[in-house]
């Protein structure tokens, strides 16, 4: 079964909207008992099919942790300690598996040929003893026994290919290739096998900005053409809001904000969202003095009660020590905005701040301007109906 | 001495003058030469920030390195008020020329406290005395860095990562310099603090009127921060000015597509850098040495490009900004 990445018409992927991967109450810990530290805390998050759902957070956010739990790859002392974690194979509709109750066979057939994880540190996810050639051999002889040899050689070359290596480069340990040729392998690595899901952790952090744009634009080409959903995990949120169709906002191991990653950019709800947009200085316009976000990121091992966010918030109310928020809908938005934020100034028992509210319907329009993807076009449009 | 106010304008404090390192490669007979710098005429004047910005390879840092006099220039000049770095002590050097490495977590040492770690400068440069004295001056130092006076007692690791580029930007301002290097000082520390660190190294700027040198990787950061950006690409300086021109009217093609591939949530279209592959590594060492990467290449980029005044505060290394007619004859037309 060699499918040539080409021969698959864009037409036949299943639409964007279908649910690939449903997260529900996910909750991760490092350590048990009082002491431990947790990590992830009660997440819900729906993948869908083609779409890159991108998690931005700082570090402590527990973004990597949500990512390692998914998978079942967390290592002890981290352990999950609540929820589940569906996921629904294109060829079986309706039917889906919690990936958290599998056992290890089960586990085994998905992990690498249905869901593939993408490591941040590619000189290290490498073994640098072996040639690539050799690494991406391995994995098809372990996942695809029925395969020939020469078909495996075949599906090697025309990866690296597809990654934009030049398969003279195959016989190179990890160490002869720069840091971008090794994050290109990674990522014919995490595809070799026609993933349905890819999870990407911080792919292109250490890389100089011109390699990590050529990256982006493989994976969105690669996308294209393979049709597989990316979970992106990475702290540049100015990053995604490029390339990602929705973005969920993590800190302190929940996730605050979650929405279309047009209006997350335009139109913040969250003041930690805000605060995050505003701290990248901008390559146009005025120079403006900005003072990014009071504090410190939070210490797990500390968090603060009520909101975790609120020590470093502008808009703090008594309520927020008390009571945390829940992630919601913002009260005054119709369903279809589609999103969903966790801070009391949208229960609709205040009006909220001008730079969080709303944006008047007239200014909305403008949203869909700033998307390039399709999905996203989409979703504004049936937004603006 | 000179009537050295701060500001644009002013005197420089600290000048290079063609200065280069290249670094010997031996192994299995071959021989290579790195030419991790090469010709650079820098000038830092006190009250302003000049941004030196690059990818990897660029030289970027070892251009810090030999201006704090770790890596010593193969060739060149460095003067400090027009006295030649290299003849001076280099304790009275470093006394006026300091030091924020990038890495906040191993640039302090984590068995000693903040306290001893601000001490020790304040001590060696004779900027305190043993005693009751030292103790204050710490707290001065944590004040001016905006740490609470009781993180002298604390140790490295009770400290977030903001909080410690804070403190060793504390260190480097004990020896009451002129001259602060700060080399890619946000770039290991979280999204939301990184504003504050730039934002304390402004103020600094202007209440002490110090010289810094802002290396990074983040053009929109020195388009933020520096009163002056300087591109290197792969040893060499291909673009200088305010920072606004390089960034807002690049004049390079390499400053072009440094910020067509940066992160702009802004961007409507989509941006192809495909044809851009190779990196600075690989870059030929002779000639303009963007020429493998660069749309524009043509024959004549095989020799060194002059610096082409674009306005009169900015420059560009390329033969594109030199009129045809003015370009030298190239050995082989194109057809």
């Amino acid at each position: 079964m060699t499918i040539s990445a080409g021969s698959i018409p864009v037409t036949t992927r299943p639409r964007a909207g279908d649910p690939v991967l449903e997260v529900r109450g996910l909750s991760a810990s490092y350590g048990l008992g009082p002491d431990a530290v947790r990590a992830v805390v009660d997440v819900d998050l729906t993948l869908r099919r083609g779409e890159i759902l991108g998690i931005a957070g700082e570090s402590g956010s527990g973004k990597s942790t949500l990512a390692y739990a998914i998978t079942r790859l967390l290592r002890p002392p981290g352990v999950i300690t609540a929820g589940e974690v569906v996921f629904r194979p294109a060829d079986r509709p309706g039917g889906g598996m919690d990936l958290l109750s599998a056992g290890p066979a089960e586990l085994r057939a998905i992990r690498w040929s249905e869901i593939a994880v993408v490591f941040q540190s590619a000189m290290h996810a490498l073994n640098p003893v072996l040639t690539v050639e050799r690494q991406l051999l391995d994995v098809l002889a372990a996942h695809r026994r029925s395969m020939s040899r020469q078909a495996r050689q075949a599906r090697v070359r025309e990866m690296v290919e597809m990654v934009g290596i030049s398969p003279s480069r195959l016989k190179s340990y990890p160490h002869e290739l720069s840091g971008g040729m090794r994050q290109r392998v990674m990522i014919a690595m995490g595809l070799i096998l026609e993933p349905q899901i890819v999870l990407m952790d911080e792919p292109t952090t250490a890389l100089d900005v011109v390699t990590q744009r050529q990256i982006l634009q493989q994976i969105l080409e690669l996308r294209e053409r393979l049709g597989f959903s990316v979970v992106f995990i990475t702290h540049d949120l100015s990053l995604l809001i490029e390339i990602a169709d929705t973005i969920a906002i993590m800190y302190a191991g929940r996730l605050v904000e979650r929405a279309p990653s047009a209006f997350l950019f335009h139109a913040p709800r969250h003041p930690y969202t805000r605060g995050l947009l505003a701290s990248f200085p901008s390559l146009h316009g005025d120079r403006e003095k900005l003072v990014g976000i009071p504090g410190s990121p939070v210490d797990l091992r500390h968090v603060p009660s009520g909101c975790a966010f609120r020590t470093r918030c502008p808009h703090e109310m008594p309520r927020c020590a008390t009571d945390r928020p829940p992630l919601a809908l913002p009260v005054g938005d119709p369903p279809s905005a589609d999103r969903e934020v966790a801070c009391w100034l949208h229960d609709g028992r205040q009006p909220p701040p001008p730079s969080l509210a709303r944006p008047a319907p007239a200014a909305r329009p403008e949203y869909a301007t700033a998307g390039t993807s399709t999905i996203r076009d989409t979703r504004a449009e049936q937004e603006r109906s | 001495m000179t009537s050295t106010t701060s500001g644009p304008g002013a005197e420089p404090v600290l000048r290079t003058t063609s200065l280069a390192k290249h670094y010997t490669l031996r192994g299995r007979g071959r021989r290579r030469t790195v030419r991790a710098v090469d010709d650079l005429d820098l000038a830092l004047v006190p009250g302003t920030v000049t941004a030196v910005v690059g990818e990897s390879g660029s030289g970027k840092s070892t251009v810090a390195k030999m201006l704090v006099r770790l890596v010593r220039p193969s060739s060149g000049r460095i003067t400090l008020d027009g006295r030649d770095a290299g003849r001076m002590n280099l304790r009275a050097y470093r006394k006026d020329v300091q030091m924020v490495f990038q890495d906040p977590f191993a640039s302090l040492n984590s068995v000693h406290t903040i306290g001893y770690h601000l001490a020790r400068p304040l001590l060696n440069f004779g900027r305190a005395r043993r005693g009751a004295d030292v103790a204050g001056k710490v707290r001065d130092l944590l004040q001016r860095v905006k740490l609470d006076p009781q993180f002298a007692d604390k140790l490295p690791h009770e400290l977030s990562g903001g909080q410690r580029q804070r403190a060793a930007i504390a260190r480097a301002l004990a020896s009451e310099p002129r001259v602060l290097l700060a080399d890619e000082p946000i770039s290991m520390l979280d999204v939301s603090i990184r504003l504050g660190i730039l934002n304390l190294l402004g103020e600094l700027r202007d209440t002490d009127g110090l010289a810094i040198l802002y290396v990074t990787h983040d053009i929109a950061s020195a388009r933020y921060f520096a009163d002056r950006t300087v591109v290197m690409y792969a040893g060499k300086v291909v673009e200088s000015g305010t920072a606004l021109e390089v960034t807002d009217q690049p004049a390079h093609p390499y400053t072009q597509l440094l910020i067509s591939a940066a992160p702009d949530p802004q961007r409507i279209e989509i941006v192809d850098v495909s044809r851009a592959s190779s990196g600075a590594a690989s870059a030929p060492t002779d000639g303009c040495r963007f020429r493998d990467r660069c749309p524009f290449a043509m024959d004549v980029c095989r020799q060194q490009p002059p610096d082409v005044a674009v306005t009169p505060s900015h420059t560009a290394a390329c033969w594109l900004r030199v009129d045809e007619s003015q370009r030298p004859a190239s050995g082989r037309e194109a057809a």
